[in-house]
């Protein structure tokens, strides 16, 4: 669905991704970990289409996504941002309404059907209930879910966040994070989410990406990628990999008597 | 769950209903300022008597004229092409500050503080000092010459404002910060304001006359300026209106608005565009008139919310009640004699200002 293919990207001289190729197929999650600075965030922009790439190439389809008109891209790509600072006078609805932009232009009017997609987009993220509420007044959680469900409303095939659990607490955090992989094994998005907690990428993702100085360092599955040996070097600190207790999964736990140093 | 999502028909209906009242008591508001306005002045009319001879000329409504016949004369060539003027300069202002601050995401943006403004009015004042033909094409050229002095402030002060930022570490994001826009502002409308001034100082006769109405007020008479500003005004103000989706879009940040499928970099061309040659249309035919731009936006916004569909027409209705009063205020202080209409407004909107300013600051 969306292919990176070797892109490489640099702001002013410095490069900030290195060659990096993967892709996300449509009804899966891809999880992009690494440490501060790796390039995730840089990658989630590049993607959206937003930077253009020194070399390489991202594309939906086969063709460039920076090369498209922004509501051709935004048509087949909704970014989720991270839940800070929204701007207040706008309800909910409003904000989720927000999300048919793309199909409705400067000067267009929202039409029954993009009232339905919006409801549509609230009920598929349990946000019925806050639709009336104005949306700066929502605890991170809901404002979370309801730029989810702005997403949801614009109709693309391809999601990607970045990190959307940041400001979360662990309810939230579960929360989010078990709605984007529901929307990907469900609905049947391709989803790009960068996240910073490595036990919620094992969790929710079906494959992970470890980005390290803007290349990549490891794709496949959680276990094959969160190994002590990866992380070890991608984060420069020593880690325990042990099984989940009840699901298996990989629990990343860093040493940190040895972290101090 | 509120049954107005449903479904998107009922849902506007009741929104619909629901926003009535806000532009009844706009209309309103602009309908009585506009009487006593008109009303006041040498020779006393009262209100009621103004709206009386304006049913009766402007709607030919079959009312017995129990009034004395100069009084319409008063009314239709003195008094009521200067009302209609500070009305659509109040309009026009309190728009175009609604759209700054939009634009800028700043809620401290207004047509004066940002210096625009004064740069259009330098642009007007040029345009005179030069002697270039008063019409051109058929239009006016002394808005012209202050769209174009707007339109370089504009980019001066934003890329000031972008370069102070940086400075001082706030980054790209932090580009509009608050504060460094208006210091930007009031540094580039001070120096307008002073080579303003200048030209002023050394020029003679006609110009010196212009000038004097640049800087302060309503003193042209006839309904020469009203049909001269008209257009340019129309045309602004009904481009950010009919963009007020956008502008609401925009308030995520320019990012989201991009995700979102918006050129945001044509977007805010054209509103800037639009919200200067609003600005430089008043500016040109009324002077320099600060704070109206800052105060209306921001009660309406505390009364009836952000949301720019009903925030720019609303700002525009009360903008042009607002200075409507001020111009009245103006007249009775110390009449017969006449203060600028930018003292009144100043006097209010200063300090609104700081409690705003303090307010914006950042916990």
């Amino acid at each position: 669905m969306l292919t990176i293919d070797s892109l490489t990207l640099a702001y002013g001289a410095r490069p900030v991704l290195r060659a990096l190729t993967l892709s996300v197929a449509a009804g899966e999650v891809l999880a992009l970990i690494g440490p501060n600075g790796a390039g995730k965030s840089t990658l989630i922009r590049a993607a959206s289409g937003l930077l253009r790439p020194a070399s390489g190439a991202v594309s939906v389809a086969g063709t460039p996504v920076h090369a498209w008109a922004p509501e051709t891209r935004a048509r087949q790509i909704a970014v989720v941002p991270q839940a800070t600072q929204l701007p207040g006078g706008f309800t909910v609805f409003e904000t989720v309404l927000m999300g048919r932009t793309p199909y409705l232009g400067w000067l267009g009017h929202e039409s029954e059907r993009d009232y339905a997609l919006a409801r549509r987009a609230l009920e598929r993220t349990c946000t019925l209930d806050l639709a009336e509420r104005p949306v700066a007044a929502l605890s991170g959680g809901e404002q979370q879910r309801v730029l989810i469900a702005r997403g949801l409303a614009q109709a693309a095939p391809i999601l990607l966040l970045d990190e959307p659990t940041a400001h979360l607490d662990l309810k939230h955090q579960a929360g989010t994070l078990s709605l984007v992989r529901d929307l990907a094994h469900t609905d049947g998005l391709a989803v790009l989410v960068a996240l910073h907690d490595l036990n919620l990428a094992a969790q929710f993702a079906d494959r992970i990406a470890l980005l390290a100085g803007g290349a990549l360092q490891a794709l496949g599955t959680p276990t094959e990628v969160l190994t002590p040996a990866n992380l070890t070097q991608a984060y420069d600190v020593p880690v325990y990999v042990i099984p989940h207790p009840l699901h298996g999964a990989p629990l990343v736990l860093p040493d940190g008597a040895q972290a101090r140093r | 769950m509120s049954a107005s999502v449903d479904d998107g028909r009922s849902r506007s209906a009741l929104r619909g209903a629901a926003q009535l009242s806000p532009y009844l008591i706009g209309v309103g508001a602009v309908g009585l300022a506009l009487l006593f306005s008109a009303g006041i002045g040498a020779v006393s009319i009262p209100p009621l008597d103004v709206a009386r001879i304006l049913l009766a000329r402007g709607l030919a409504l079959p009312l017995t004229a129990d009034w004395p016949a100069t009084w319409e004369t008063i009314l239709f060539s003195i008094r009521l092409p200067r009302t209609a003027l500070v009305a659509l300069t109040g309009a026009a202002l309190a728009g175009s500050g609604a759209a700054y601050q939009g634009l800028f995401r700043n809620p401290l943006a207004d047509p004066y503080l940002t210096g625009i403004a004064s740069g259009a009015g330098l642009g007007a004042m040029l345009v005179m000092a030069w002697r270039w033909p008063a019409t051109w094409l058929g239009l006016a050229t002394v808005p012209v010459g202050a769209f174009v002095g707007a339109l370089v402030t504009v980019a001066l002060v934003l890329n000031l404002a972008r370069l102070g930022s940086r400075r001082a570490g706030a980054g790209w994001a932090g580009a509009n910060s608050v504060t460094t826009l208006i210091l930007a502002g009031v540094a580039v409308g001070a120096f307008a304001t002073a080579v303003t001034t200048f030209l002023m100082l050394r020029s003679q006769g006609e110009l010196r006359r212009a000038i004097a109405w640049l800087l302060g007020g309503f003193a042209m008479g006839g309904w020469g300026p009203v049909a001269a500003a008209l257009p340019y005004i129309g045309l602004g103000l009904g481009v950010l209106i009919a963009l007020a989706r956008p502008l609401n879009v925009l308030q995520f940040g320019e990012e989201q608005a991009q995700h979102l499928g918006l050129n945001v970099d044509r977007l805010k061309l054209v509103l800037i565009a639009a919200a200067s040659l609003t600005t430089a249309a008043a500016v040109a035919f009324s002077g320099i008139i600060g704070f109206v731009g800052l105060m209306v936006p921001h009660v309406v916004r505390l009364v009836w919310g952000g949301d720019y569909r009903r925030l720019l027409p609303l700002s525009i209705l009360l903008g042009a009640a607002v200075l409507l009063v001020a111009d009245v205020a103006a007249r009775v202080v110390l009449a017969p004699q006449e203060v600028p209409v930018g003292v009144i407004t100043a006097l209010a909107g200063a300090p609104f200002f700081l409690w705003l300013l303090n307010r914006s600051r950042p916990a």
